[in-house]
Order: C-alpha cells, then structure tokens, then sequence
C-alpha cells in the first residue's frame, strides 16, 4: 500500500511478518503441503508487486471491481446501480483501524497458512464486499497480472442475515510466458444467518505465473455457501479452501475442475469442519490430466464430537490422458462422533477403451472422440457450478477444451432439453 | 439412546479372559539393553557369529535412531531401558512331543483354548508354540518333513538351515527400515521360520501362539516365510497377553517372500490384552510386517482380526515388485475402552499388471480411537496397476472417533484406482428391526457387527474364522458401553 | 458377371490374450456379397462374437494369419473409424453407456463424421433432425430416446434398437448385428427386427450372428454358417436352422463321413 501508514497499520503489519518470519515458507514435510514444493518460489521478493506493462485487456465482465498487478483499478471500476443492498470498497480506501478490524477474523497462525501472513504483512490491493439485500447481481473481481512480481490480493466477502450473492473471482495473467510471477490471494467469507452466497473462481494464470491462495469460510445457522474452483492454467497452482460449519442448518459444496497440461502442478486441498448439529457438505472434484502434468487431491472432512447428524460426501475422480500425467490423491475422514453419515470416494483412471471404441466405430476420429470422453468426464462436476455463473464456466471450459468438446447438451435446434 | 441400547450398554465388561499369570520358573535378563545384553542373548541362543554380527550392526544403527512420533496414538513414553530382553521357561532339554512340555504352560494355552492338544493335532494343524520369547515344541516335523516343508523355530533355523536364513533375512524388512525394525533385529529371541520348496503345496495349515507373561519383557518375535516357486502356504498367528499393571512392549518382524506363481496367505488373529477400562496395562504393539512378490505372478494375502492391544501401529505391506503379481489385506479392527490404533496398509506397485485390494473393516467402541492409514503408491514402472480400496468404520457409542487417511500416488499413468470410505453407526431402527424379529439386543448387535465384517471373516482360514467371530462378539459385549 | 464381393475373408486367424496366446478364429473362410443376408451360429466360445469384433476393429484382439477384405481393401489395416466411413457397422450386443453425452449430440457427431470422410458438407441443425425424425420413425423408437444419455438408462430393448437407429441413420454398406436378440423378450424382438428389415437393400449386406434359432424367424437369412471350434463347419439354407433347433450343435462335431 503506498499510503503512509498510522502506528495500528504498522502493528498489523509489522506482526503479520514476523509471524512470516517465524514461520517461514511451508516445506513438504507440513502433511498438507507434501506434495506441493514451494522451493521455486523462495528466491522471489515477497514485497515487490509487478510493475504493470501496457498489454490490451481482455474483454471484462460486469459488474465488476477490477486489480491490476494486485493494485486497485478504479478507472476500470463498474458497479453498475449500486444501491445499499451491495457494499463494494478497495481495502485501499481504508485507514488502518478499519482495516485491522474488517480482516484476519478467519485467518489461523498455523505453519501452513504461513503465506496467508505474508499476505497481510505485504498487502497490494484488496476489496471488501459486503451483501444485505437478495438481488445482488453477480459481481465479478477481476485480477489481471502482467509482469513479473509478487501479488498479494485479498479479499473479504460478508453476507449479512438472509441476503444472497454470487461472486465471480478471476485470475488472469497477462504476462510474458517467462515471467516469474506469484499470485498470493486470501479469501475471506462470512456467511450470516440464513445468507446465501455462489461463490466461483478462474485460474488462468501466465505460463509462469502461479498462484497460492486460502479461502476461509465460515458459515452461520441456515446458511449455504457453494464454491466451485476452475483450475485451467498456471505453472503451479495450489488452492486451499476451509469451510467452517458453525451454525446448524449450514450447508456448504465445494466443487472444481482441474485441467492439467505441459508441466502444470494442480493442488487442491480442502478442509470442511462440521462443527454443530445438523450440517451437511458435499464436494465433487475432477481433474483431467494431459502431457506432463500433476494433479494433487487433499480434501480432509472433520466431525466434532457433538455434530450430530451431520451428512458429508465427498467424491475425486481423476482422468490421465497421458503417459507423463501424475496424480495423488488423499481423502481423509476424521469422526469423532458417531450419529453422522459420511462417504468418500476417490478414482484414478483414463479414458474408458470401449467408450472410445464406440464412438470410433460409428466413424468418429480418435481425437473427437477422446475430446467428447473428456467433455463428457468434465461436464458431470460441471452441472454443480452455480446456476447463474454456469454459462461463464462453460465457455471457459470449451474453449480450453478446444475442437469439437462441447460440455453443454445442445438440442439441435436450439432449445435446451 | 433407545431403550434397546441402554440394555446393551447395561451389559458391561465380560472381562478379559485371558488375563492371569502362569507360575513359572523364567529366566529373564535383568531390563535394560546395551551391547552386552545383544550379546548375552546370542550367547544363550549359541548363535553362530554371524548371526550375532548381524545383531550387532542392527544395535549400532538403533542407537542412532530416534522413536517415530507421527502416529495419531498418544502414550506416555517408553522406557526401553526397563524392559527386560529376554525371557525363556527353563526346559531342560530339547522337545519334540506335547508330553514333554512342562503342564503348567500347557495348562496354560488349554485355559486359553489354544489348541496345543492332542485333539488339534487331529485337525491336521502343525503348532509351533512360542512361551515368552522362545518356542515351546514344534509338532508335525515329520509329516512337513516329507513334503519337503521346513517349519521350526527361528533359532533352530539359524543353527540347522543357515545359509536360507542368511539369504533372506532382512531382505524385505532390512534392519534399517524403522525403529522398531533396527530394536528388533538386534534383540529378538525367536518366532517362526518356514520355508516350502518348489511347486509344494503345505499340507497343512501352519500356527504359531504367543504370550508374553513375565511381567516387563518386551517380546521381540522375528518370522520369515519364503515360499519357492509355485509353492503355497497358509499361516495362521494368534496371540494373547495376560493381564499386568505395567504396559508391555511388542516390536515383532514378520518378512515373506513369494516367488513365481508362489502364494502366502498370511492370517492373524490378535488378542491382547487391551487395557482396563481407563487405558491402564496393556500391550503396545509396534509390527512391522511386509511382503515381498518377488516372483511373476506371486500373491500375498494379510488377514487379520484385531481386537486388543492398547497401542496398535502396524501397517501390513506388500511390494509388488514381480509382474502380474498380486497382493492383498483384509482387516476388522475393534477398538474399545480407551485403545488405540494407528494401522492399515501399504501397497507398492512396482512390476507390470500389478493388481492390489484392500478392504479395512473398522469398529469403534466405547472412547476407542482408530485410525486407518493406507497407502497406495504406483511407481512410475508400474504399468496397468489395478486396485480396489474399501474402508469402513462402525462407530459404536457417541465418544467413538475413527479416521481414515489414505495416501494415493500415482506415477503412471495407466493405472486404475477406486477407493471408497463410509462410516457409520448401528442405529436405533436397524436394532428395532432385528428385535421385531425376535433377536435380542445383544444378538442383534452381532448379527449387524458380523456383517459389517463378513467381507473379511471370509478370507480367513475356516480354523480361524470361527474363532475370529467368537472373539468380536466376547470383545464387542464388553465394548457397548 | 462377376462383381466384387462386398466382403471377403480369407483363412482368418485370431486370438485373443495378451500376448495373443489364445486362438479362438482357428481359419476361418466367407464371402459376402451385396444385398445377402448370412446369419452366424454356433454354440458358446465358438468365436462368433469374436469375428463380428475383429471386423470392426475392436481392440483386444491379435490377428495372426489369413485376410479379411472389405470392397477390395484391405479391412485390418484400417483404424476402426476409418471402416466405419468405409461402410462396416457394427451392433454391439452389449451397446456401451456413455453418460455425459447426449443421444443425439452423438448421433449427429457421427453422421457428420460420416459425411466429411466423403468431402460432404455437413448437417446443418435442420437438416439433421429431418433425417433424425425420419428414421426414428422407420425403427419405431419413442423419439424421446434421443435426448438421453447414449443408452445411459436404456432397457434392453431400447439399448438395441438405438443400434438400429444409428445403422438407419448412418446407412452402412456391411452391417454386423452382434447377438442383436440377445436379451429382448418377443416383442422386442420383432420390433428390432422389423427395423433391420426395413434397412435390407440390394446396396447392402448384413451378416447376423446369433445363438438362437428364434430371430432368424424374423430376419430371414439367405445362407446360414454354423462356427464350431474357430472354423466354419457347414454352410446351408434356411433350414440348417430348423435342424440345429432340434439336434443342437453336437450332431456337427461327429466327423462327417467324406
């Protein structure tokens, strides 16, 4: 932040990196990082943002708040009628007091959110968004980067009793293919009462881009959260998302897609926390692996003693398509009480030959139909995507997908089934 | 909790049956271990000096070893310094016949049902009895003898068939490996060797019973089975500890090697005394037992039924070096009062068509914790690896807790893996319905408990599998509560 | 006149196996023309099956001797999309599931697929669901089938005649029909065999193997095969099919006197 800082700024700070300091980069001896080395990235200087280049900007969506090499853009600014029912700020806009108050609620000072500290302690640009009323239109925040650096993005999304909001976070990198960059994002969400939020994110960073994020939630009685990860391209990409069921009646789904291709590192790790009576979780994840490309799955499930009644599944399907592909995967389950349901599923495996056969037999080449296999594999997790943010995804999807892939049924007229 | 519950939970504590002590003369090493002790033991064993060479070097690397940590199991530390290393009933000469065997041990494996009469003998089972580290007789010798089959202690072994012993030992487990692996290597007293020659099938099932009973003594048991091409063998392992104030410390080695179109079906069925009802005075389990398919098409099974022992950390494994070679683990674990269990299995992938199944029953009971931690690592040589996981855990009583941590890493990429995990508890109406049929609580409870496990009674060897179901149900009427 | 045969096969060999350890085609001899209709029987393990497979190109499989031509080309050569743009159709007897892919998106892919192997444009969205309305109707399947899920929750029945439907839709030169009655109780087996009927043609040749005596009461074949052991033991009409009904296969597997 360039603005001078007050001495409650510098604390907040100042604290943050000495608690960076002591923590230090996580290793792969840390459980939850073992298959995710950070070694690549330790030669980076952690307080020096991108100095933006000039390159033509892709078309945005809106409305939209939009952060350039981590740096609030407001001239790209696009709220459309914004009206008390959506309150939209830069954490630039803030003075310190404000700050220290509106994040970190949800942060923990463990070894593996060592980065989430470095987040803090080096801050570029954030917003804060907070929702009251039930027809929020979709907000998209949009993260451009365009050159070599250190971002550190954080973002701060409450939901105050029974409101609703879908948000759309987007990475996009912008730069040089042999630019060195790390995208550092939190993510923190408060769903209140009885608050509804559609949460989906983009990773489309540079070919040297990568990208480490937490997203922490923390949901009240009544409430749902759904999330839906799309992970299509970065050099090394790991997302860790924690959901804290803390009211009875909370919800949550936790989904994504991978795509993995070159020699790209997807790591997803997940923590969902059924912390009360009565909770119920859900993740579906897929990933699709191609040239030399790994694909990790963590996804931990936790049960406290007393959540009664709590119902959680959780289901990881990997597809290889290549030789290189690597994949890991390790869904644990951790009960401590015995009134819960609780089922996990975890496959590995490639395209089915027979399927393949099939569609060769009635004339289709090897290559389409190996692209229809893999469209048919993503569009299953697909249909989890929030409805309203659904065609977004999709599009995204095909394009990367590329040919003849189309992830959407289509009646051939144009109706949809 | 229903009232049908409430019953069952009324009808605590059977008790542990096999706890009480046997009044005979030992002769026990004074506790604490350093190279002398390594010494003495070999001495008293008249080991040859490589044998005692192989003990040393495993000592010195122990030494600078530290005790593993990570496990989800918490226990006050051990002190290896007073434990004692050996000890062995005083037979005076050598025994070949149950008639020679001092009554009061035999007295003792009768009160316990372990079959070391006549009676079993007729159920055509070779029994090779360990009593506090050193076996006690060894029946059958001719008829195995006549198929070409070894199977004798593990001390007769280094002293009658030396070069096998020094071909395989420490081949699949190297003294190296683990903690654990290194203290046993350098001080175990005995277990059992077997050995089947090529294209043999065993005739019979082999078994071994152990017990530790002096108060104190570690018991350190090493077993190596190596089967030759196209052989087969089963081997059935049981075993059961008194009960003692004091927790008492079991760090077992068991290697097996299969080679080509060789199986080894391995079943054990574990009744340690787990504790009283607040943790106090068990046994600490610290097993390491791996099997090597070093041959084409070879296959390796692990059975086991666990329901005692107040620590448990084992991890059956099988390296799947050789091609379309196959292993597999078959578990139930009970966890009742305040036991724990860190354990599940490894499976290593290494050849080509390499296929792996693990299915992991796990009932937890009472404030028992379990955990299931199993790995499944496909190398990158491992082409068309196939393996099918399924762990369930049934949790009994609100304070039970299980987890379940798998580890899958896959290296290449035609492999195909499936894994599942569900867990859940016996409820209210399934209890309801059972009784509207007109079983009571407690028959009800094993009715769904046995089918909760029936996928893995079924891979055990018919002797064992009733005993298996015999010890659920005793274990599980003192586990509802 | 001699016209080239639409299939010829020649001493073929096949077996099966990883390494191609199993023979299960022992050398096996037929010529098809167009417009013929020849049926396949034989008992279980026969290879039946076996040749319907290898003939589209379904993996697996190891040729290892003899020939097999389609039209005057060389048939194994060829990738299996490449056969079916030739002209060769196979109906699985177990028509695979594919979730995730609509029917029709399916159906449209192939024919377009079809199309552009001959330098034709492709089906517009109209175009197509003329064709796809018009066959649908000649092989009397419930149109809604073709919103679904290729045989994703298909019965039986619906599972063959989607078969039929694409054999319609996709217009073969050769169609091998794998076991088609295998499954189907009475009625659905008529209505799929009314559907093959109705795809007869002198431009078209088919080769039904099957099992049981029964279909070929409705797909009335001109010459009829019986498959023993890998090899084509006798070769008759129409009523090779009433004798083997009543004596079963085992009166073919006495040596016949020369």
């Amino acid at each position: 932040m360039q603005e001078p800082m007050t001495d409650a700024g510098w604390g907040l700070r100042m604290a943050a990196a000495a608690r960076f300091e002591a923590l230090g980069w996580p290793t792969t001896k840390l459980e939850s990082w073992h298959w995710f080395s950070t070694r690549a990235l330790e030669d980076l200087d952690l307080s020096t943002p991108p100095e933006t280049r000039n390159v033509p900007l892709p078309d945005l969506p809106s409305p939209r708040v939009v952060f350039i090499d981590g740096r609030f853009a407001p001239h790209l600014l696009s709220l459309g009628e914004n009206t008390d029912a959506l309150h939209v700020r830069a954490l630039s806009d803030y003075d310190d007091e404000t700050l220290a108050s509106v994040v970190s609620r949800l942060t923990q000072d463990t070894a593996d959110g060592a980065l989430e500290q470095a987040n803090l302690a080096f801050l570029t640009g954030g917003v804060h968004i907070v929702a009251r009323g039930t027809s929020n239109p979709t907000l998209h925040i949009v993260h451009l980067t365009t050159n070599a650096g250190v971002v550190h993005a954080r973002t701060v999304i409450e939901l105050e009793r029974h409101s609703s909001l879908a948000v759309m976070d987007h990475h996009i990198g912008l730069a040089e293919p042999d630019a060195r960059y790390l995208h550092n994002l939190v993510t923190e969400v408060h769903v209140g009462p009885g608050a509804q939020l559609s949460y989906a994110k983009q990773i489309s960073e540079s070919a040297s881009g990568s990208h480490i994020e937490s997203l922490i939630a923390r949901l009240d009685r009544d409430s749902r959260f759904s999330s839906f990860s799309l992970s299509l391209a970065a050099e090394r990409a790991r997302t860790a998302i924690i959901v804290q069921l803390a009211g009875p009646g909370a919800e949550c789904s936790v989904d994504g897609l991978y795509l993995g291709e070159g020699k790209s590192q997807l790591d997803h790790t997940t923590e969902v926390r059924h912390l009360v009576p009565h909770t119920t979780s859900s993740e579906t994840w897929a990933g699709v692996l191609d040239g030399r490309s790994t694909g990790t799955f963590q996804g931990v499930i936790k049960i406290a003693p007393h959540a009664i009644k709590s119902a959680t599944r959780q289901l990881t399907r990997t597809l290889l398509l290549s030789e290189g592909a690597q994949a890991n995967a390790k869904p644990e389950l951790h009960i401590d009480c015995d009134d819960v349901t609780a089922t996990h599923g975890a496959s590995i495996g490639q395209l089915d030959p027979l399927q393949q056969f099939y569609l060769e037999s009635r004339g289709i080449p090897r290559d389409d139909a190996r692209r229809m296999l893999v469209a048919a594999f993503v569009r299953q997790v697909l249909a989890l995507a929030p409805a309203t943010l659904m065609p977004i995804l999709k599009a995204l999807v095909e394009a990367r997908l590329g040919g003849e892939a189309r992830v959407e049924d289509d009646d051939a007229n144009g109706e949809s089934p | 909790m229903s009232a049908a519950l409430e019953t069952v939970h009324e009808r605590i504590g059977k008790g542990y049956e096999a706890g009480f002590v046997t009044d005979v003369e030992s002769d026990t090493l004074a506790p604490g271990l350093d190279e002398s002790v390594v010494r003495r033991i070999s001495q008293k064993k008249n080991e040859p000096q490589w044998m005692l060479d192989y003990r040393l070097k495993a000592f010195r690397a122990w030494l600078a070893m530290t005790e593993p940590t990570w496990a989800h199991v918490s226990y006050p530390a051990i002190d290896f310094q007073a434990v004692s290393y050996y000890s062995a009933p005083k037979p005076k000469k050598k025994l070949t016949s149950l008639d020679e065997v001092d009554p009061e041990i035999l007295k003792t494996y009768s009160r316990l049902g372990i079959p070391l009469h006549e009676q079993k003998l007729l159920q055509n089972v070779a029994i090779d009895a360990v009593f506090d580290s050193v076996s006690v007789v060894t029946t059958f010798k001719e008829k195995l003898a006549e198929a070409g089959v070894i199977f004798c202690s593990f001390s007769e072994a280094v002293k009658e068939h030396p070069d096998l012993v020094q071909k395989y030992l420490g081949s699949v487990v190297p003294h190296t490996d683990n903690y654990y692996a290194a203290l046993n290597a350098a001080v175990f007293s005995d277990g059992s060797f077997v050995y089947i020659p090529k294209n043999t099938r065993c005739p019979m099932e082999l078994s071994t019973y152990f017990r530790i009973n002096a108060k104190g003594t570690g018991q350190f048991e090493r077993t190596l089975i190596v089967a030759e091409d196209g052989a087969y063998v089963s081997y059935l392992e049981g075993c059961t500890a008194p009960q003692r104030d004091e927790n008492q410390l079991h760090a077992a080695v068991v290697e097996l090697v299969a080679m080509d179109s060789a199986e080894i079906k391995y079943s054990t069925v574990q009744n340690w005394y787990p504790g009283d009802a607040n943790g106090k005075g068990g046994v600490y389990n610290f097993v390491t037992k791996r099997g090597l398919c070093k041959g084409r098409r070879s296959k390796i099974s692990w059975t086991q039924v666990e329901t005692g022992s107040a620590i448990t950390w084992k991890y059956p494994s099988c390296i799947l070096q050789g091609d379309e070679s196959v292993g597999e683990f078959y578990s139930v674990a009970l966890t009742n009062n305040r036991q724990q269990a860190d354990t599940g299995t490894k499976m290593i992938h290494i050849g080509k068509d390499t296929r792996s199944t693990i299915v992991s029953k796990g009932i937890s009971a009472g404030h028992g914790r379990q955990t299931y931690r199993g790995a499944v690592k496909i190398l990158k040589s491992a082409t068309n690896a196939r393996n099918h996981t399924q762990c369930d855990s049934l949790l009994i009583g609100s304070h039970a807790v299980a987890d379940t941590v798998p580890y899958i890493e896959v290296k290449n990429a035609s492999a195909v893996l499936e894994h599942e995990a569900t867990t859940s508890k016996i409820s209210d109406d399934q209890l309801f319905y059972c009784q509207s049929r007109g079983l009571d609580p407690e028959n009800a409870v094993s009715l769904i408990v046995n089918g909760f496990c029936r996928e893995v009674f079924r891979e055990l060897p018919m002797e064992f599998a009733v005993e298996a179901q015999k010890l659920l149900e005793i274990s599980l009427e003192g586990a509802i509560g | 006149m001699t016209t080239t045969p639409l299939l010829e096969i020649s001493d073929l060999q096949v077996a099966v196996g990883d390494q191609g350890e199993t023979p299960i085609l022992k050398g096996l001899t037929l010529t098809v023309n167009a417009g013929e209709v020849h049926a396949i029987m034989g008992p279980n393990g026969s290879g039946k099956s076996t040749l319907a497979h290898v003939l589209a190109g379904r993996p697996g499989y190891t040729v290892t001797g003899g020939s097999a031509h389609f039209m005057g080309q060389d048939l194994l050569a060829m990738d299996a999309h490449e056969r079916a743009h030739a002209g060769v159709f196979l109906a699985f007897q177990y028509p695979v599931e594919i979730p995730g892919v609509q029917n029709r998106y399916f159906l449209r892919a192939a024919m377009n697929a079809h199309r552009k192997a001959k330098g034709l444009p492709e089906l517009d969205a109209v175009q197509f669901l003329k064709a796809l309305k018009e066959k649908t109707a000649m092989v009397k399947m419930d149109p809604e089938l073709t919103k679904r899920e290729v045989n994703h929750g298909f019965s039986g029945g619906e599972k063959k005649r989607n078969e039929i439907l694409q054999m319609a839709l996709l217009e073969p030169k050769l169609a091998l029909l794998d076991e088609t009655d295998s499954g189907l109780d009475i009625d659905a087996l008529k209505a799929v065999s009314d559907g093959v009927n109705a795809l007869r043609s002198p431009d078209r040749a088919m080769v039904v193997v099957t099992h049981y005596q029964r279909l070929l009461d409705h797909i009335v074949p001109d010459v009829i095969h019986v498959l023993m052991d890998g090899r084509i033991v006798k070769t008759g009409g129409r009523d090779l099919a009433l004798v083997l009904e009543r004596q079963g296969y085992d009166f073919l597997r006495e040596p016949v006197a020369a």
